[in-house]
């Protein structure tokens, strides 16, 4: 492990420790349960959990939980973006801030599994009140109708799980109806939103001085400059064009709003739990709405409906229905596109269109646009129509669950079917328009009319669940014994152009028991048949065993004044997983899927036959090796923790993880070529053959309270985790460095820049003074990146290449944060971080940024660093240089290789969340017939530290594309 | 009573559920595309199969199976190296090496993993081919004799470049032994003729018209016959090789000098010349005869080796890929510009090494300056490119010089060429002259079918190989057959050393930019292949023009042309076999070729 990183984990380990200590120093009244600051999170009593929720007490599991009142503090429309420091061992990367189209990357644990693909993340599964659901459902919940939402970490938490539970789970419960009189309450808040960062490129004049400098490289460093001083001049004095992309297609800020209506009440027979949600968030973009234009747009309209009834005193019966449709709008660009984003493409032209390339329109109110640019980013927004997509979803779940004390006490049997249901259509109003440059035509473009296209139904998917459950609860004098068996079947299915089905079937159960309180032992385990195998492998089992005692309880703690509980715990078991995003592979469909079958792809050119013109035959090519042993990825999970409070004020909670991975399924490059494999997009090799570790911590704690009548509440938590790849069958390397096998999964590797080459290390014919290694590039000129060679055998090749940075996944995450009460008013804070991660500049998606001019790109701040010498011009960066010469034609050795030079920490820390609210007094409202008032002002994401952010003004978590969003809200909630 | 009603609910859910389980878990059939079993369940499926594995096999030594960027004749002393990026630049700077590079797992002139794939993909269907449900006995038998001689040719293409290589007789599952170690040179020869007399027996003479360039008889009698002169020359017909790999020499060399390589060679040859002469096809002489020089030689040369499905090619690469693909590397003209991606084929020009293997149309040699010659005027250079013999004005589109193969084309003339061919103030890449050959008369076709066996190789071989065992007269009379096609008067030189440097000539000519010279001048061991033929001073014609000319291409505006050395490529003995990639030697399996 990186000691950098364990010694910042002790030092916020030892901050926390100091608050606690100070805090834990002041009283030991305790206050009551704050509710509403920023900060805190409620935690329900019970654990959550899959086939029966259980205590906290009693759980023997790794399980963080989040009350969805919590999420709610930070507005959000997309509920993953709520998740920030709200969830030890979850780690959470924001996404873009597109409206519809905004999930945050998440991560349970880390990674434990490079058959994550490329992606790394998103791996989890998600239950929605104990059945699986798609991301795309959860994505868009509201906070008004969620329970809680915990995550399962350990191997007791996912014992029942078996091929689900590898990577975690997120697992969601909804808001039921309580017994008690009827409550409504409604809440809105509104707010403008706005970039939280913009990373603007040079202003024509910089652009152009830089782009002299740029092709008088190219020319064989003879100044020979495109742009002319009167041009030049033009430009700073601001005659010339100048088109700020960034200000002519943005606005500054940009409503959201969203409201509730929640009706909630019930008595013995019939509980409910109605929630009415609206919400409505619009782009940044800077243009009006009209027939044929419109912001980008996303509302959400939802209805859920949990109701219960009690009948008979032997029947219990669920009833959840949930409505919800989710309309997008947004400028048709790329028209025509059914499921193109706007963000991707539109943003990659403001980020590399320069400003000086043409005006907006021209003189005649044309369109400017040329062949090199021809996607005038204003005429994107207002020119090329609009497009409309429409989803709906549609879930209900039906349970019903018998008392069977009748046949011995504590006997029941529930069965419950689900049925969720997405479907997503739509429909473009398209037109275009002719580029002018000059006062011509520059592309075959017309200026069309807007034109509608027919309603297109482009996807609808369906999952059918069906779950029987025998149950079993029941207190004995000092036994305690609650158990349950289950059987689940689960059909997914998709209809669009990748049509498939996902099967599987899961006899899953567990059984906790505990003695006097003290002592507690579990069991689970799943039995689990999956559709992706041949009939051999198709059914597995999957263990897990885990107790906890509950020390507090013994006699000789009983009465221990400073420590109030203490809880130790440990699991072991093995989950599976049968999912393999091999994407990175060129089969990104296949999921690991049914690879025990031949398949064969057709390919698009192919020979031809005949003896006159070329007719192209079709080509079927085998997909893969076809390998009919192919089984599940294994995960064994081991899990130490320990609970504990301290003065009745102080809880802290800890815990520790091994997650040992075997079978992985992976690309074989070890096997002898003569097999006829090529590893490429055909006659690919996939063997369970992989193995992984993945180990960390996490801990939290949480301290409540008052100083006077000043109540207060400090928490912290971090998680960490560290992942080592043991095998994975790579290419095997000329030496150990090169390779990625014993490092964590996505560490960058490449070469180690070791400054820039000087005029000094050349001899006065341009070849290098002796004694240097020769790079494999080609021939470098000064003001070229300089490289390690490694492995000393004078050149610079794929042999050097070696860890040059962390992955892209953060090993910490942390989150501290505060809240304060005072007569009513309540001010609290959230602050979250993550470090351990790097950002690698050359990314394909970020080179539009940070490598000026190659492939008629633009130019930054970054670039004005770049190695130069025109002594004539005054021009002499030899001694400062922080950026490799300039070129228009692009570089090999310096903008297209992999190394260090391009790789920086993405370490960060932002407030997520700043809230100050007031309750009005309860005499008070109590006149106006309300049962509660709250008003509240908050900020989400006002502030950020980060070096990358500094240094480059690139935002570490939304690196390129629709920027990440920060806003500014007010809120208010009225019960009755 | 209850209690009973409860647990018949109970029950019967779980067996209701559980009845359904077998299928349940079966591939649901709404998912994937085709298994082998459909793909060879129906004629239309397995002629799929079958063109895939034609283009797999018939693709080594083209762009994308091997060298990423750029042909083969990058680095075989005929054109100039391409880019910083392609294959041929890094090998002409640092040699082929075991470690990947351009795309490749090694930078060499082949892709090995490719030749394994190809072979696995024709087992595949020779084994599954007797499944098809809508196919006759004789149409399987065959196809499977067509991937039999498809495995051959893959061998074939092994065997020249890497000597002897592990030999697979089946698609391999993974439990089977796959520690297959190389074979020796005699027992990879082995297992190409066999091949090609199994394939042989089984094939047609003759396609249908809507199925003309699948294999035939003559195709794989062709394949033995190249294999078998490769086994003859002197770089594997030896008793001590180029470089000592110990104990397994004889995965490099025969092992011994056994002149009786060449006569069997020459039955091979003759074999399909006879198989020709007998099926309509041939060499292309329309204007001469026996010894009389060939008065259409132009036309004829120009349709051999360009248009499609002529008599005189035996088996073609026959592939349409549009704007993307091989032909790119061929096609140099302004048709081509389809992505703004035809610098990827700049920088490869004719170099003035080949330039001088060209005759005269009288048969004559020219004479072009040397280095240490000063500039002379471009005139000059004009008046000398035409005097040149048919195959160089074919081949070639020269500075100021309209393409000849597509007279009249705006697009084919300098003047429309729009991107430079001339070499100024000594920039490199842009060599004498610029590749037209494979696109005689044809305007704005694209694609193109690149020959893989052309009959000129036979004749060429058998006046090779009868000059070995001293029968000079019919060494004479094949050359001729060639010699004379091309317009040129016969060759009579008698003494063997001689004749061996005319037929080397002759085959430089004839097989310009066809992938053949750069296995031949290795094979051959040729004694200046470190010293202007593959490795060593290159040079090139560089060019002054008028100031402020706006079109240089054209003769207004070129002045003087001087040669000079544009680079030196690396040339080392290793580099006689390819390196296999150091990550399958690494598996310590096969033995690697010596120097690598």
């Amino acid at each position: 492990m990186n000691k950098r990183y364990i010694i910042r984990s002790l030092i916020i380990g030892l901050a926390l420790g100091w608050v606690n200590h100070h805090a834990s120093a002041q009283t030991t009244v305790s206050s009551k349960k704050d509710s509403s600051a920023a900060g805190n999170t409620t935690t329900p009593k019970k654990e959550p959990g899959r086939l029966f929720d259980i205590s906290k007490e009693r759980s023997t599991a790794a399980v963080s939980v989040v009350a969805g009142d919590t999420l709610y503090k930070t507005p959000a429309p997309n509920i993953t973006n709520t998740l920030y420091g709200r969830l030890p061992g979850l780690t959470v990367l924001q996404g873009n801030g597109e409206p519809g189209n905004d999930n945050a990357n998440m991560g349970i644990r880390g990674i434990g599994s490079f058959a994550a693909g490329t992606s790394g993340y998103n791996t989890y599964k998600v239950f929605v009140d104990g059945f699986e659901t798609t991301m795309a459902y959860f994505s868009y919940l509201t906070p008004a109708e969620i329970e809680s939402v915990s995550i399962l970490k350990d191997a007791a938490a996912l014992s029942t799980f078996g091929l689900r539970g590898a990577n975690g789970v997120i697992y969601v419960t909804t808001k039921r109806g309580k017994i008690s009189k009827p409550t409504v309450q409604f809440q809105a808040r509104t707010g403008f939103q706005s970039a939280l960062n913009i990373n603007k490129p040079l202003n024509s004049y910089n652009y152009a001085n830089l782009y002299n400098q740029a092709i008088s490289n190219d020319n064989g460093n003879v100044w020979t400059p495109k742009y002319s001083t009167p041009q030049l001049q033009a430009y700073a004095n601001g005659t010339g064009t100048n088109v700020d992309w960034y200000d002519a297609v943005l606005k500054n800020r940009t409503p959201y709003t969203d409201g509730d209506l929640i009706f909630s009440g019930g008595d013995s027979t019939v509980r409910y739990n109605v929630t009415l949600d609206y919400s409505n968030q619009k782009a940044l973009y800077n243009v009006s709405g009209s027939d044929i234009t419109s912001n980008q747009s996303f509302g959400r309209y939802n209805l859920r409906s949990n109701l219960t009834f009690n009948m008979f005193k032997i029947f219990e019966a669920r009833v959840d229905l949930n409505g919800r449709i989710e309309d997008r709008k947004q400028p048709d660009y790329p028209y025509n596109s059914a499921y193109g984003t706007l963000g991707s493409a539109l943003w990659k032209d403001l980020a590399s269109y320069p400003d000086n390339i043409y005006p907006v329109k021209d003189a005649a109110g044309h369109w400017s646009g040329t062949t090199l640019y021809p996607n005038n980013p204003v005429a994107s927004l207002n020119a090329l129509g609009v497009q409309s997509l429409h989803t709906r979803y549609l879930q209900g779940n039906f349970g019903l669950k018998e008392n069977l004390s009748g046949i011995t006490k504590g006997l029941y049997l529930d069965e419950a079917f689900s049925f969720n249901n997405s479907a997503q259509s739509v429909y473009n109003k398209y037109s275009d328009y002719a580029r002018y440059y000059n006062g011509v035509t520059t592309t075959t473009n017309t200026t069309t009319p807007i034109v509608a296209s027919t309603l297109i139904a482009t996807q609808s998917n369906d999952v059918k669940q069906g779950t029987v459950t025998l149950g079993y609860d029941r207190q004995f004098g000092d036994h305690r014994i609650t158990s349950a068996v289950n059987y689940q079947q689960y059909a997914y299915r998709t209809d669009d152009f990748n049509s498939f089905e996902y099967h599987y079937q899961n006899i899953s159960g567990r059984g906790n028991y505990s003695y006097k309180n003290k002592y507690i032992g579990e069991i689970g385990f799943s039995y689990f048949g999956s559709d992706a195998y041949a009939s051999g492998h198709r059914w597995g089992m999957y263990p897990a065993i885990s107790g906890a005692w509950i020390v507090s309880n013994e006699s000789f703690l009983q009465n221990n004044q400073s420590i109030s509980f203490f809880k130790l715990r440990a699991s072991a078991g093995r989950t599976g997983s049968s999912d393999n995003d091999m994407s990175g592979y060129g089969f990104g469909t296949l999921n690991g899927r049914y690879l025990y079958q031949q398949y064969y792809q057709s390919n698009a050119s192919a020979v031809y036959f005949g003896n006159t013109g070329p007719n192209a035959q079709t080509a079927l090519n085998p997909r893969y090796i076809a390998n009919a042993d192919v089984k599940p990825e294994i995960s064994m999970k081991y899990n130490i923790g320990a609970d504990l409070k301290f003065f009745k004020k102080l809880d802290v909670s800890l815990d520790a993880f091994l997650d040992k991975r075997s079978n992985i399924l992976t690309l074989n490059n070890t096997l002898p070529t003569d097999f006829g494999y090529n590893n490429g997009t055909t006659l690919a090799v996939f063997q369970n053959i992989g193995k992984m570790t993945n180990k960390g911590f996490e801990v939290s704690m949480n301290y409540t309270d008052h100083f006077g009548k000043i109540g207060y509440s400090i928490n912290g938590q971090a998680s960490y985790n560290k992942n080592k790849i043991d095998y994975m069958a790579e290419v095997t390397p000329n030496y150990a460095y090169n390779g990625a096998t014993g490092l964590p999964f996505g560490t960058f590797r490449g070469l180690k820049s070791t400054g820039f080459y000087q005029q000094s290390d050349f001899n006065t014919d341009g070849t290098l003074k002796a004694g240097q290694p020769i790079p494999a590039f080609g021939l470098v000129q000064p003001g070229d990146l300089k490289y390690q060679d490694v492995n000393g055998d004078g050149k610079v090749d794929q042999n050097d290449v070696t860890q040059i940075g962390k992955s892209p996944f953060p090993e910490l995450t942390y989150a501290f944060g505060a809240s304060f009460n005072f007569k009513g008013f309540d001010l609290g804070a959230l602050f979250q971080g993550v470090s351990g991660y790097s950002v690698n500049l050359l990314n394909t998606n970020l080179t539009s940024q940070t490598v000026a001019f190659v492939n008629n790109g633009n130019a930054y701040q970054i670039a004005q660093g770049a190695w130069a010498y025109y002594p004539a011009q005054g021009i002499d960066t030899r001694a400062t240089a922080t950026y490799p010469r300039l070129t228009t034609v692009g570089n090999i050795n310096n903008y297209g290789t992999a190394s260090s030079f391009w790789i920086k920490s993405g370490d960060y820390l932002r407030i997520r969340n700043v809230e100050l609210g007031y309750n009005f007094p309860a005499a008070l409202i109590k006149k106006w017939g309300l049962g509660k008032l709250r008003a509240y002002v908050n900020a989400v994401n006002p502030v950020t530290w980060s070096s990358l952010l500094k240094d480059y003004h690139i935002d570490p978590e939304t690196t390129y594309g629709y920027t990440g969003l920060k806003s500014y809200n007010v809120g208010v909630l009225v019960g009755f | 009573m209850k209690k009973l009603l409860y647990l018949l609910i109970g029950v019967g859910l779980v067996t209701g559920i559980y009845s359904c389980q077998k299928t349940f878990l079966q591939k649901p059939n709404t998912t994937g595309s085709s298994t082998i079993a459909t793909v060879f369940s129906n004629t239309t499926g397995a002629l799929s199969a079958l063109s895939a594995a034609y283009r797999l096999a018939l693709i080594q030594g083209l762009p994308y199976s091997g060298l990423g960027h750029g042909t083969l004749s990058g680095i075989s002393g005929e054109m100039s190296k391409g880019y910083s990026w392609h294959a041929t630049f890094l090998i002409a700077g640092n040699g082929m090496s075991p470690n990947p590079g351009d795309g490749n797992d090694a930078l060499a002139d082949d892709k090995f993993s490719d030749d394994y794939a190809s072979i696995r993909k024709n087992y595949l269907v020779l084994e599954n081919i007797d499944q098809v449900a809508d196919m006759d006995a004789a149409t399987k038998a065959t196809i499977k004799a067509e991937m039999t001689g498809l495995n051959a040719y893959r061998y074939m293409g092994m065997f020249i470049r890497y000597g002897g290589v592990p030999i697979v007789t089946k698609s391999f599952d993974a439990s089977d032994n796959l520690a297959v170690p190389r074979g020796t040179l005699q027992q990879t020869l082995d297992q190409i003729t066999t091949l090609c007399d199994a394939a042989i027996a089984g094939l047609p003479d003759k396609w249908a018209d809507n199925f003309g360039g699948r294999l035939t008889k003559g195709s794989v009698l062709a394949i033995k016959a190249r294999a078998l002169m490769f086994a003859a020359r002197p770089l594997f017909n030896t008793a001590t090789p180029y470089l000592s790999i110990g104990a397994n020499n004889k995965m490099i060399c025969f092992g011994s000098v056994d002149q009786n390589r060449w006569n069997t060679a020459i039955t091979a040859n003759e074999a399909v010349i006879s198989w020709a002469n007998a099926n309509g096809y041939g060499i292309i002489n329309t204007g001469g005869g026996t010894n009389t020089p060939n008065t259409k030689a132009f036309d004829d040369y120009g349709t051999a080796t360009s248009t499609p499905s002529n008599r005189e090619v035996l088996l073609a690469y026959k592939v349409d890929e549009g704007g993307n693909g091989i032909p790119k590397y061929f096609n140099r003209s302004p048709y081509y510009n389809l992505n703004g991606d035809r610098y990827d084929t700049d920088n490869s020009g004719t170099l003035s090494n080949f330039m001088t293997n060209y005759y005269k149309a009288d048969g004559t040699n020219q004479t072009w300056p040397g280095i240490t010659d000063a500039a002379r005027p471009y005139s000059e250079y004009n008046a000398k490119i035409m005097q040149m013999e048919p195959r160089c004005l074919v081949d070639n589109l020269f500075p100021g010089i309209d393409a000849a193969n597509n007279a009249g084309d705006y697009n084919w003339s300098v003047a429309g060429w729009g991107r430079g061919i001339i070499n100024q103030n000594g920039g490199q890449g842009k060599g004498n002259a610029t590749t037209t050959k494979f696109y005689y008369h044809a305007g704005s076709r694209l694609w193109m079918e690149f020959p893989l066996f052309r009959m000129a190789e036979f004749y060429l071989n058998l006046a090779e190989a009868y000059n070995e065992v001293g029968n000079t007269a019919k060494a004479l009379e094949n050359l001729n057959v060639v010699h004379n096609r091309a317009g040129l008067p016969s060759i009579t030189t008698a003494d063997q050393a001689g004749l061996r440097k005319a037929i080397q000539r002759e085959w430089a000519v004839e097989f310009y930019n066809e992938n053949q010279r750069y296995f031949l001048v290795k094979h051959w061991k040729l004694d200046d292949i470190g010293n202007g033929l593959l490795g060593g001073p290159m040079r090139e014609f560089s060019f002054t023009t008028v100031p402020g000319a706006s079109n240089v291409n054209l003769a207004s505006s070129l002045l003087t042309y001087k040669d000079y050395v544009t680079y030196t490529a690396y040339w080392n003995p290793k580099m006689y076999l390819d390196p296999f990639p150091q990550a399958e030697i690494n598996k310590g399996i096969i033995v690697q070729n010596p120097g690598y």
